[in-house]
């Protein structure tokens, strides 16, 4: 049995007065790949979020691999690898110098070569030198994986990772990360509307509605759906999701 | 009316949800309101004896008064217009059919609504100076008058001179001297402390420079040498700087802790690595400050002390934005109150108002640590 990196429990979280997550609970292992679906607007950014210890849940617990992310922030912090969102990225500075900062503020003494090999996959090394604020959606996005997977994290947390990435440099991360999950380096949680990636990708998905995860899929019964190829048809046979 | 002018008609709902959106924290909104006025109102009743000689000196300057306002209006309503056309061709109603002259219209209305707040905002404050120091009605409204027709002249100035601009001037990083491209990628946080001094250099752009050397050059007085007007224009030069540093540290204290918020970055190491290279640039930007004022005839004690009050003000301002950003927080309303205290110490007590900003400073520093 491998090692559980994440572990969220009954978490409930709110922007102001509304109330985005009402008891969230999930499980994730070392090795799996997890999908986190859900309409726009359901709560899938707030408990990455809350996961990324960006914002404190209102009650529940988070544990990323046993740590708690309210209470040992940074240890929990130290094994999480975050993709934070294109826009956030700072313009002002070149790829090169945020992964550098980066890997700074991780604690880090180098910078992993698998990162290196990835960014030389991605066709990345080009743009390490220019600011920030000259790429275009995918290469930032891009920049945003790179940062996510720098420091051997053991749980990997990323928010419509592949949105603007092209086919090709998509196709890369991807086995870029089953690689990964395959030597049981780390976990991952994406929250997605892709269901192409579930059928083919995912060993756990979830359907998050109204803050509240209403459905999850095992890897027993996403291999049943990968054979059919009808995904659509699973979710659409949820409560909540028709309506 | 609205109705006929799509973009205004945009513009007006947004801003009236703004408002909408402000009443759930009406409480809130109303207590920092109430001590926003509060505090003007302290710093108004106690500089109220200095008010007179304020308004004195605005009416023998009144020619030199019109011209740096008609200055700044001329650069604030030209700014805005070549923004306005930007963004206009870039919203989300672009596609949509609206004619040549609503557009203009809703370019109109942005680009002056602006200059007609600040022009209100400074009428109003005129007002109260007057009545807390007991000036002659007709005075405060000749200086108005003259403030008014000021920024009259300079924004129709503006708008006309902004007509055919070129509107390429929105790279953030256009400016910048361009970084040398390397082979390795060695963890540092070196960069960190670049990007004050980057994000200034994005912000001294020509069309933001000339502003300043144009106060500069208006400053120095006729018959001055070469040395002084030099010198004159120098201190505004170097004065924006400070100042457009300062403002860049805290814009960058706050863009990289929401960057970085899901690192295990320490506070020290955060803090130290955003602010080390603008501080000691500060330090130096500020002795040069110094010698200026000391070639201008000021006193050396004098100058001494303007450039370590500056320095304080730095380390407090600094100390705040790093900590608060740090700690997820806005320090916009502490940064303004420590302000106030500070100018009502430097007024009752000349010279408290130094180690009162390094323990303040301290304090916030220990919080953020203790994050």
């Amino acid at each position: 049995m491998t090692a559980i990196v994440l572990e969220i429990r009954d978490v409930h979280a709110r922007y102001g007065r509304t109330d985005v997550l009402r008891g969230v609970t999930l499980q994730i292992r070392a090795g799996q790949w997890f999908c986190l679906l859900g309409p726009n607007g359901v709560g899938k950014s707030t408990l990455l979020h809350c996961v990324a210890a960006r914002l404190a849940p209102t009650a529940g617990d988070i544990a990323v691999c046993g740590h708690s992310v309210r209470t040992h922030t940074v240890d929990a912090k130290c094994k999480l690898g975050f993709g934070c969102a294109p826009e956030q990225l700072p313009g002002l500075l070149t790829g090169r110098q945020c992964l550098e900062v980066y890997a700074n503020a991780k604690g880090l003494e180098r910078i992993d070569p698998d990162v290196v090999e990835l960014s030389e996959a991605l066709k990345f090394a080009g743009y390490l030198d220019r600011f920030v604020d000259t790429y275009s959606l995918g290469t930032r996005q891009k920049l945003c994986v790179l940062l996510a997977l720098l420091g051997e994290p053991a749980l990997v947390v990323l928010d419509e990772a592949f949105n603007g990435l092209d086919p090709g440099s998509a196709l890369v991360v991807k086995r870029h990360l089953q690689q990964r999950l395959a030597a049981n380096r780390c976990g991952v949680l994406l929250a997605t509307h892709s269901l192409d990636i579930v059928e083919h990708y995912a060993d756990k998905a979830a359907l998050l509605l109204d803050g509240k995860i209403v459905r999850e899929w095992g890897a027993g019964e996403i291999a049943a759906i990968r054979e059919t190829g009808r995904f659509e048809e699973a979710m659409a046979g949820s409560d909540g999701v028709t309506k | 009316m609205l109705q006929r002018h799509p973009l205004l008609l945009a513009e007006w709902l947004a801003a009236r949800n703004l408002l909408t959106r402000a009443r759930a924290h009406a409480l809130k909104v109303i207590a920092a309101g109430g001590a926003a006025l509060g505090a003007a109102a302290v710093v108004l009743v106690t500089l109220r004896s200095h008010f007179p000689a304020v308004f004195a000196w605005l009416l023998a300057y009144r020619v030199l008064m019109l011209v740096a306002v008609g200055a700044y209006a001329l650069f604030a309503v030209g700014r805005q217009r070549r923004r306005a056309e930007v963004r206009y061709t870039q919203f989300w109603l672009a596609a949509a059919p609206v004619r040549q002259y609503s557009r203009t219209l809703a370019i109109l209305v942005v680009s002056l609504l602006p200059l007609a707040a600040q022009l209100l905002a400074v009428c109003v404050l005129l007002v109260a100076m007057g009545l807390a120091a007991g000036v002659a009605a007709a005075t405060v409204g000749e200086s108005m008058l003259w403030i008014a027709g000021g920024a009259v002249i300079g924004a129709t100035i503006g708008w006309w001179s902004a007509r055919r601009s070129r509107f390429d001037a929105l790279e953030g990083s256009r400016y910048v001297r361009q970084v040398k491209a390397r082979t390795d990628t060695v963890p540092s946080a070196a960069a960190l402390s670049g990007w004050p001094l980057a994000q200034v250099r994005a912000w001294g752009r020509p069309d933001n420079l000339r502003i300043l050397l144009m106060v500069g050059m208006l400053a120095v007085q006729a018959g001055s040498s070469a040395l002084v007007g030099l010198s004159v224009v120098g201190m505004w030069l170097l004065g924006g700087y400070l100042a457009g540093l300062l403002t860049a540290v805290l814009q960058t204290a706050s863009m990289a802790s929401r960057w970085l918020r899901s690192t295990p970055i320490p506070f020290t190491q955060f803090a130290w690595a955003v602010c080390r290279r603008a501080l000691l640039y500060q330090v130096i930007a500020t002795a040069l400050t110094v010698g200026l004022m000391v070639i201008l005839g000021s006193p050396l004690l004098s100058a001494l002390y303007v450039g370590g009050l500056w320095l304080a003000i730095v380390l407090l301002a600094c100390s705040i934005g790093l900590a608060d950003s740090y700690r997820a927080r806005r320090p916009l309303i502490k940064l303004a109150l420590s302000f106030a205290a500070l100018a009502i110490v430097e007024v009752r007590e000349h010279g408290w108002s130094i180690p009162i900003a390094a323990v303040l400073a301290a304090w916030n520093l220990r919080a953020g640590a203790k994050t």
